[in-house]
């Protein structure tokens, strides 16, 4: 199957990101970038995986970056982003997400892993799409304009989304608290 | 989704937000809640353990070391401009051929044709060749045969000279080089004996001109016609009459003397019979002698004066041969650059349809693909049955 470009584009090749700046991409994006996909495909080992090949290919096709259409960081989340969906179609994946205290967090059993649940909870209730703004938000630590680049939408659009996947699991979260 | 503006209130919110996720910040007490809130989600993110971590530092070690710029790519550049040289060098050669090519072919497939410069110097060297056959202070005549007379190499020489010229024109141009015929005859003191002139278009339209050119400017004169247009032929004849010139004359001489003799023989005689007699005589003499003088005038005339007949043809063709090489060269380039354009229209002509279809197949395709990204993402994050 072949690979999905959503987002980026690669027809025009300007001039390529200096090495020293993927060095600082790399630092800057890495647990981010694994927190997304591991959310996004459910699956550490596979997050890994995606991680490491969505900075290949980044460094790849370096000089199919266009600076004017967002940031490198933007950019590599969206390359990121096409792999997973790839890679989910490429598997058959159908199942749902199983959001285990081992995949959202680190070992061990602490306070923090309540809120996990917490959150892992709220989070089934939402639809596909806040889910992901929610991702892209706390997980990736993406701003509104990279946001928008990895979806293909404006930003000013991304903003409002945004917002309204927030309240949602804002109140999610509000009324499992009152239950429990 | 709507595509609605987002309040103050909403930005704020969403700013205190990337505050935190982006670890500073500090928190009005107003945005407590929110901030408690952006805290709680942020730690909840699946981060990378140390394996994790070390793999994938690994994985983008071994990624950077392999994907280094290869050596030879530093020297992209100076690659790119030698190859840009020797293939604009190329070119020029091969147009610069090219050109020649087909100047040499015109040359050699019109023998007859020639340039006004060739011409000129063809004019030049022949009046030298008999000038070097005279002595000096002669008038410059060619060495011809004298027909049955012996004539005295110290006598100056009389020579009658002929030419015929045919230029090409385009037929627009006939009436205008017309024009310029009556000029450069003025100039050179010259006269039109008769002319005929029908301008037309293309290959269409003719001159007749039969031109009077004093000898003295002969050369010149002829040199200046050559240059209005194209040389399609030429012939120059030239005959020495020396002889007949001199024995006009002498033939006047005595004729002259005849005449004068017979008026005083008329004047003493004294018989009737032999007065009637001798005016008989000197009626043939003098009638004689105005037939010799005339031949005297015409003789002077065919030396003094140098008859060119000339004669300009409709020939668009042969007067393109003979334009400037800066001008050829224009054309040359116009027609290349008129049958780019051709080139380009028809090329547009049917690239702009298959680029319009093939960019609606595009925009569709993107909005098929991403509506399966969007339900593979969400079949993925779908939450699991409790």
């Amino acid at each position: 199957m072949p690979e999905t470009n959503l987002t980026t584009d690669e027809s025009t090749p300007v001039a390529a990101p200096a090495p020293h700046e993927f060095d600082a991409l790399y630092r800057d994006s890495r647990d981010d970038l694994f927190s997304y996909l591991a959310y996004l495909v459910g699956d550490r080992s596979l997050a890994e995986e995606l991680t490491a090949q969505a900075f290949e290919k980044a460094f790849r096709k370096r000089s199919h970056f266009r600076p004017g259409r967002g940031d490198l960081r933007g950019w590599l989340f969206a390359i990121a982003r096409n792999g997973a969906v790839d890679e989910l179609r490429r598997s058959g994946r159908e199942s749902a997400l199983e959001l285990a205290p081992e995949l959202v967090g680190a070992e061990g059993v602490d306070r923090s892993s309540d809120d996990r649940l917490l959150i892992a909870g709220a989070m089934r209730r939402l639809q596909a799409r806040d889910r992901e703004l929610i991702a892209l938000k706390f997980f990736a630590g993406l701003d509104n304009k990279q946001i928008g680049r990895v979806l293909g939408i404006s930003n000013s659009n991304a903003g409002t989304q945004l917002h309204r996947a927030i309240s949602r699991l804002r109140e999610e979260i509000g009324s499992t608290e009152n239950v429990l | 989704m709507s595509s609605r503006r987002i309040t103050e209130t909403e930005q704020h919110e969403l700013d205190v937000i990337d505050a935190i996720v982006r670890g500073g910040g500090e928190a009005r007490p107003e945005d407590a809640a929110l901030t408690d809130f952006a805290l709680l989600v942020r730690n909840a993110r699946p981060v990378p353990n140390h394996g994790e971590a070390a793999a994938l530092d690994a994985r983008a070690e071994t990624v950077h070391s392999k994907l280094k710029p290869r050596k030879w790519s530093t020297f992209k550049p100076a690659i790119a401009a030698v190859c840009s040289f020797v293939l604009i060098l190329g070119v020029v050669v091969s147009v610069d051929r090219e050109y020649n090519g087909t100047v040499t072919t015109i040359e050699k497939s019109v023998p007859n044709d020639v340039r006004a410069d060739d011409f000129a110097a063809q004019s030049e060297s022949l009046t030298k060749a008999g000038q070097e056959s005279i002595p000096s202070g002669a008038e410059p005549a060619l060495a011809v045969p004298e027909p049955g007379g012996v004539t005295s190499s110290k006598e100056p020489r009389e020579v009658a000279r002929d030419t015929r010229i045919t230029l090409a024109a385009d037929g627009q141009e006939i009436e205008r080089i017309a024009d310029r015929v009556n000029v450069i005859v003025d100039r050179y003191g010259g006269y039109v004996a008769s002319s005929r002139v029908r301008g037309g278009e293309g290959d269409r339209g003719r001159a007749t001109f039969s031109l009077m050119i004093p000898a003295a400017q002969y050369k010149p004169a002829l040199a200046a016609l050559s240059k209005l247009a194209h040389v399609r032929s030429r012939s120059q004849s030239s005959e020495d009459i020396t002889t007949a010139f001199n024995s006009a004359d002498r033939q006047l001489d005595r004729l002259t003397a005849r005449a004068d003799r017979l008026e005083g023989q008329l004047a003493s005689a004294e018989s009737p019979s032999q007065r009637a007699s001798l005016r008989r005589q000197l009626a043939r003499a003098n009638s004689a002698q105005r037939a010799a003088a005339r031949q005297v005038r015409a003789n002077r005339a065919r030396v003094n004066y140098v008859p060119i007949a000339l004669t300009i043809v409709a020939d668009r063709a042969a007067a393109d041969k003979d334009k400037g090489e800066i001008t050829k060269a224009f054309d040359k380039a116009g027609k290349i650059l008129t049958g780019i354009a051709a080139v380009l229209i028809i090329v547009l002509a049917v690239l702009i349809p298959i680029a319009l279809i093939a960019a609606g197949i595009w925009f569709g395709l993107r909005r098929f693909t991403r509506a399966r990204a969007d339900r593979a993402i969400e079949s993925a994050t779908a939450p699991q049955p409790e």
